[in-house]
Order: structure tokens, then sequence, then C-alpha cells
């Protein structure tokens, strides 16, 4: 027994010829491939020079002899004998045979010097070795039976013709040697090019499985199509990476966010139970107890809302709308707020904004991020939402097209550089936010949804304030809904 | 088509010098009256070379000064 | 008012068992499915209290597509702890009335059920006018008078007080007006609700001393005489 190999995850042994692997698959298919095609490429140009030329050949026998028959025919042996010396003066090519006999094999005409024994006049096409002047060459013959016992020989000296032949055939022959020798070439340095593709693949995988999620793809930056596997199959790490983040990221929160809320309402509830002196005592703990639960309760449907917008799930609902009454809606029910808190809201909407998307959803966002800006706006604090379409912005997919620029302005607490980078964590709340309610979970949300509809979503400083920027990219369709009011531009209450 | 093995090949008899002059003397039966200038010389050339061995070279100027006679009416 | 509860988790089961009783309803209470499904169709209740998930093989669902199928028109309420939309949609379509998430306070399903038993005896007779106390909406020309004198409402407030008009003597809570007047299915973080009811109450209850609009400490509001 050999000594154990150590053993290696994706199986791939050295061996040099495996018939199972993939990559000497595809090099001897492309090699076979390449061959046969050359092969038949080949044979079609023999066919078509060396054959056609047999074919002239065989063709001018054919049509010699019906002419010599008829003469035959007209004036029997002494015509015949006239008209083949005829052809024989005027032979300028130089290979024309004729050889006429009578009954006993006797000469009549013609320049073969006898009738060769092997030759029988049965209209069968016999290649004739004969003797010229200073050659050996081959001639191509027929022999034909006339009456009275004659016997008529008529041919062609080919040797011209078999030595292009010979030349055409031995060309083509090389040609093909040399193809199928560029075929085994290009079969094996495909098969080269496949290994180093699928290994570079498995390698960077196999890190993977090992746990080593940094791990990448090269990319030759070639846009070919191996780069956009490569590319392909980094965009998926990454989300796996982010997904792998944001179950990290949840399950720390939870073992924290969530913890603090039940350990208040536990520690309220035991409190109650020792040191409460009287009913309303008791009460008021419990009722502080259940407003910690439900808090809990709360967070538990947020997360599992950012869960389930972010599985994409929700993308089938989409629909065709104008986002502008959507967002005045949103705006209706926030003005009253805004003013209650001493706060100015000013709106920036154009008439009509066709929108594909989810309405609820994307309500649900833009109120999260108003319920934002008054919850850290000072009094007398300005609130501006306002929407645009950037019409030259270039999307994701490499088209140009319209692009949604939405946006909360506000001028409260803001953030600084760091917290903005986090702030769509779930859970992540800023320093200055601690004292205010709210679970941590609004901007994550938002993001989930933004991302649902393939956007993005910015933070900027306002000096003071923050800016909330939605980019969304838009449909190309218009749509015109003529039900819906033109809407108001910066109504301003004070 | 039959390759015929034969051990002896046949031979070509219009290969010859005899044909040479056989040739040269269907050219000088059609003299009836004088020759074009350019067949005598073809007719020259050819004999000549027949009779320096070259018989296919001279066979193949005599056929030529031939046709070119047929070409010519008479 | 005669109640069905299907709820297999006893805690939950004595809890609003307990909760409907005091408040004065009749309650009969089922542990599975099978025992719920040959209650609900052997005997008449004014509502049916359902969880969505019970053991036994007869869940909340099939329950209420039998009683559906066999033409029973009784208000449903389902119970869930399953919060998706797709999950409310599902239970709506199977012919629910109403639906609400678990963890749940009380009010909150006590104010559902009234509404929904409300509801289903209104359905009888369409309404163009809403009177309570002094407080008169015209539903038709969308006209608020209280004491005879005329109230200005911005469409949204008149929606607001059609809702708690609609439902007068009986607990609203926020959600259910942010569902009824708003249509909106999440929870805002602040208390948008509040402040709208507020504005609301500067209108028809501040200039007339005697308040209509009362806040129910745990609940919602109520608009009460």
């Amino acid at each position: 027994m050999s000594a154990p190999v150590a053993s290696n995850a994706a199986g791939a042994q050295p061996g040099f010829l495996r018939l199972r692997s993939v990559s000497l698959r595809f090099a001897l298919v492309y090699g076979i491939l390449f061959v046969c095609s050359a092969l038949l490429f080949l044979s079609f140009i023999w066919w078509g020079t060396v054959g056609l030329l047999e074919h002239r050949v065989e063709q001018a026998i054919t049509i010699d002899s019906r002419a010599l028959f008829s003469v035959w025919e007209e004036s029997g042996p002494s015509g015949l004998t006239m008209i083949i010396d005829d052809r024989l003066e005027q032979d300028v090519d130089d290979n024309a045979l004729y050889l006429l006999v009578n009954k006993d094999g006797k000469w009549i005409a013609g320049n073969l010097a006898e009738w060769p024994r092997q030759i029988l006049p049965n209209h069968h096409w016999f290649s004739l070795p004969v003797q010229r002047a200073y050659t050996q060459d081959i001639a191509k013959v027929r022999a034909y039976a006339l009456p009275d016992g004659y016997r008529l020989l008529i041919g062609r000296d080919i040797s011209g013709r078999t030595l292009l032949r010979k030349m055409l055939t031995d060309t083509l022959l090389w040609a093909w040697i040399m193809v199928s020798l560029l075929a085994i070439g290009g079969g094996w340095l495909i098969r080269r090019l496949f290994r180093h593709v699928i290994h570079s693949i498995s390698r960077t995988t196999q890190a993977i499985t090992h746990g080593d999620m940094s791990r990448r793809m090269p990319v030759q930056g070639s846009d070919d199509e191996l780069d956009e596997i490569a590319k392909t199959i980094n965009e998926m790490l990454d989300r796996i990476s982010r997904l792998m983040d944001g179950v990290r990221q949840v399950s720390n929160a939870i073992a924290h966010d969530l913890r603090t809320p039940i350990t208040r309402a536990r520690t309220q509830l035991e409190d109650a139970a020792l040191h409460a002196k009287n009913e309303a005592e008791l009460r008021a703990a419990i009722d502080k107890a259940v407003g910690n639960l439900d808090n809990v309760t709360s967070i538990c449907e947020a997360l599992l809302r950012i869960a389930q917008i972010e599985s994409g799930a929700r993308r089938s609902a989409f629909t065709l709308f104008d986002l502008i009454p959507a967002l005045q809606d949103v705006c209706e029910l926030y003005e009253a707020v805004a003013e209650d808190h001493g706060l100015i809201f000013k709106q920036n909407l154009p008439t009509h904004l066709p929108f594909f998307g989810d309405r609820a959803m994307f309500q649900q966002a833009v109120a999260n991020l108003l319920d934002n800006a008054i919850k850290f706006s000072p009094p007398n604090g300005t609130i501006t939402l306002s929407a645009e379409i950037v019409s030259t912005a270039r999307r994701s997919d490499g088209n140009r097209g319209k692009l949604l620029n939405l946006s909360v302005t506000d001028e409260g607490i803001g953030m600084n550089e760091e917290d903005m980078a986090r702030a769509s964590e779930r859970f992540f709340r800023a320093e200055q936010a601690r004292n205010t309610p709210g679970s941590g979970l609004g901007l994550a949300l938002v993001q989930a949804i933004v991302q649902l509809h393939d956007g993005q979503l910015q933070l900027a400083s306002n000096s003071p304030g923050l800016i909330t920027r939605i980019e969304i990219p838009l449909p190309d369709a218009e749509i015109v809904s003529p039900a819906t009011p033109p809407a108001e531009h910066a109504i301003i209450n004070s | 088509m039959r390759i015929m093995p034969g051990p002896k090949p046949i031979i070509i008899t219009s290969d010859s010098v005899a044909f040479c002059f056989r040739l040269s003397r269907v050219i000088d039966s059609y003299n009836k009256g004088t020759l074009p200038r350019k067949i005598i010389q073809l007719r020259e050339e050819g004999t000549d070379l027949c009779r320096q061995g070259l018989v296919r070279s001279g066979l193949a100027r005599l056929r030529r000064a031939i046709i070119s006679l047929k070409r010519t009416p008479p | 008012m005669r109640i069905l509860l299907v709820e297999d988790d006893q805690t939950v089961r004595t809890f609003i068992a307990k909760g409907l009783s005091e408040s004065g309803h009749l309650v009969e209470q089922a542990e599975n499915g099978k025992d719920g499904l040959s209650l609900a169709t052997n005997e008449k209740f004014d509502i049916i209290i359902l969880d969505r998930m019970l053991p036994g093989g007869v869940d909340g669902i099939h329950i209420l597509e039998t009683l559906r199928r066999q033409g029973n028109v009784t208000p449903v309420l389902l119970l869930s702890a399953l919060a998706e939309v797709d999950e409310k949609v599902a239970g709506l379509k199977a012919g629910g009335d109403d639906y609400v998430t678990k963890p749940f306070s009380f009010s909150e399903l006590q104010a559902r059920i009234e509404a929904l038993v409300r509801r289903n005896r209104n359905e009888a007779q369409p309404q163009t006018r809403l009177m309570v106390g002094d407080l008169e909406i015209d539903l038709l020309a969308r006209g608020v008078k209280r004491a005879s004198q005329k109230i200005d409402l911005q469409p949204r407030e008149f929606r607001l007080l059609e809702f708690l008009m609609r439902h007068a003597g009986q607990v609203v809570t926020r959600t259910m007006l942010l569902e009824g007047v708003w249509d909106y299915h999440f929870d805002p973080q602040t208390n948008v609700i509040d402040v709208h009811v507020s504005r609301l109450r500067q209108k028809i209850d501040k200039p007339f001393g005697r308040p209509l609009v009362h806040t129910i400490r745990n609940a919602g509001y109520m608009l009460q005489e």
C-alpha cells in the first residue's frame, strides 16, 4: 500500500489524463471537432479538383467514342482510320491514344503498337502503362467492340494529371496533418485555459469553504466572460458576507437590545413582587413591564420585517404608480406632528412622478425618515422633503435612465462621519440619540426598502442637521394620472 | 478503374521520328501555292527538333502548323 | 354577546375568556380545531375568535373555510403569531374579518371584537347621518355640526371623526385608526395618531366645553356622550 495521500477537498488529483476531467473532455471534443471538420473540408477540396479532372478525362473519351462510332457507321474501317489519323495529326495536347484492330488483332490505325492483352472491349475504364519517347506514363483507356470483330481503344495520357493529383493529394494530406497538430495543440491550450479557470474558481471557493470569507476571484479587467463569472461570484460572495455580517450583527444586537427591555420588565416585576406596598404600586410596575415587553415585540416585528424585505420576496408586489399622492399622504400624516413639535415642514414635490415599486413599503420608508427628522429636530427647525427626477443619471445596469432623488433634510443634531457610515446597521444608535425613544431599526428598515427598490441610501451633513437621500432608478414608461390634483409647491406650516 | 500491371508497357508509335516525317509530309501535301511564313518556320523547327531527338517538342510544333493550315482556307 | 373562542394555548385562552366574561359576554371555549369546528357549525355565535395554528390537524384557516363554504357569515377574528403581511392577506382571503397578531393587548382585541360585531349589525342599513350627543355629521354633504354650529374639517379630519362616530361608545385603538383612516399597516414610532386626534379635539371639543373624545388609558380613544 502506498502512503496515504493528503486529502484534497476538491478531489483535484494531478492525474494528467483523467477521462473524467471536464477540461480533458472539452479539449478532446474541441480536437475531434477540429480534425473532423478539417477532414471534411479538405476532402471537399480534393473532390473538387482531382475528382473533377478525372471526370473531365472520362467525359472527353466518352464524347470522342460517340463521334468515332458515327464515323464507323457511315464509312466503316477506312473512314475511321482516316479520322483517327486526322486526330493524331492535330493532337496539340499530345495525349490522345487510339488503336483500331481487326478480328485477328492486327493493327489497322492508331498510335499504339499493339493491342494490350489485358484489356477487353467491355466498356470498363482501364489504367494502362505506356512507353512514350522518353518516359513511361499512365494512360486512361476504354475499349469498344465494333461489328465484324473490330476493336477500338480510346485513351488519354493522364500522367500530367496524375502528377497534379499526386501533388494535390500530398498537399491536402500535409494540410490535414498540420491541422490535426493544430487541433491537438489547441485542445491542449483549451484544456489548460479551462483548468486554469476552474482551478482558480475552485481554489477561491475552497478557501471560502474553509472559512476565509475575505478571498475573492481574481478579475483580469478584460471584461470577458471569465471576468463576468469572477465578478458574479464575487458579487455573490459580497452578498453572502453582508448577510453573514448581518446575521452576526443581529444576533449580537438581539443579545443586547432585546435583553435590555426584558431585563427591565423582569426587574420591575420582581421588584413589585418583593417590595410593592399596595395595589396601585403593583399595577404601575406591571404596566411598565408590559410596556417593556411591547417594546420587545415591536423590535421582533421590525427585525422580521427587515429580514422579509431583504429576502426580496416582496418584489413580486411591485406596481407602477404615481409617487406624489403617496408622498402627500405621508406628509399629511406628519405635517400635524411637525407642527405639534413647533417645526416648519416644507415640501418640494413635482406634479407627477411615475414610480415602480411597493407603495406601502415606500411610504413606510419615507415615514421613518420624517419620523427621525422630527425626533431629532430642535423647535423652530425646518424639515424639508424634496423629490426630483434626475434624468441623465447612469444606472447600475449601465443604461442611462431616470433616477428618483428624494431627500429629507433637517436642522437637528446631525451625525458625525463615523456614525453616518454605521447608521443603517440594525440597532445602531448614535451616542447623542441614546436618550430618545426608538429601537435603532428605523434606518435599517429604510435601507432594506431602498435596496429592495435597487436604490441607494446616503447620509450627508447639513450643518446643522442631516440630509438623508434616497436614489432609486425609475421606470422608463411614463404614467399619467389626470385624477390626481397638482401638488402644491413648498407648503409652509408655521 | 482497373490498373493493369503489365510488365511490358505498350509503345506509343506516334512518339517517333517517323511520325514527325509523316506530319511534315502532311504539311507539304497542303502545299497548293506558298505556305505562310509562320507555318514554314514551325515545320522547320519541328523537323529540326525531331532530328535532334526532341520528338515530342518537334511534334508539338508540327501539329500546331497543321492546325493553322486547316484554319486558313486553301 | 355569545363568543366562541378557539385557542390551544391555555394561558392565552383563559386570559381572553376572563376578560370577555368580565365585560359581560358569554364565552364558549374550545382548545382544538375539531371541537371548535363542531361548536361553530352547530351553535350560533355573534363572533368567533380563531387561532390560526391549532393542534390536531384542523387549523384555524381550515375551520374558517369550512364555515364560509357552509354559508356561515358569523364574523371571524383571526389570532396569529404570524405577523407577515402575506399571512394577513391569506387569513383575510380565507374569509376572516380581522386579524390580530400575537402578542396583543386585551384592549386591542376587545376593541376589534366590538368593532366587528358593530359593523356586522350596521351593514344592514347604510347610514347617511351619524349623531353622538349634539355632534352630527352628514356623510353625503360631508358637513359637521355641533350644537347646530358648523365646524370646518380637513378631509382627513372628517374621515377620522367619521371612524370615531361609527365606533361611538367603543374603544378605538391607535392601530385601528391608522389602518382604518390612513390605510397604513405599519407602526409609526412617534405618536402621530395622538397628534391628529388632539387637532380634531381642538375643533370639535374645545369650543364646546363638554368633551366627546375621551382618551382611554393604555388602549386608545372613545367617542362618547
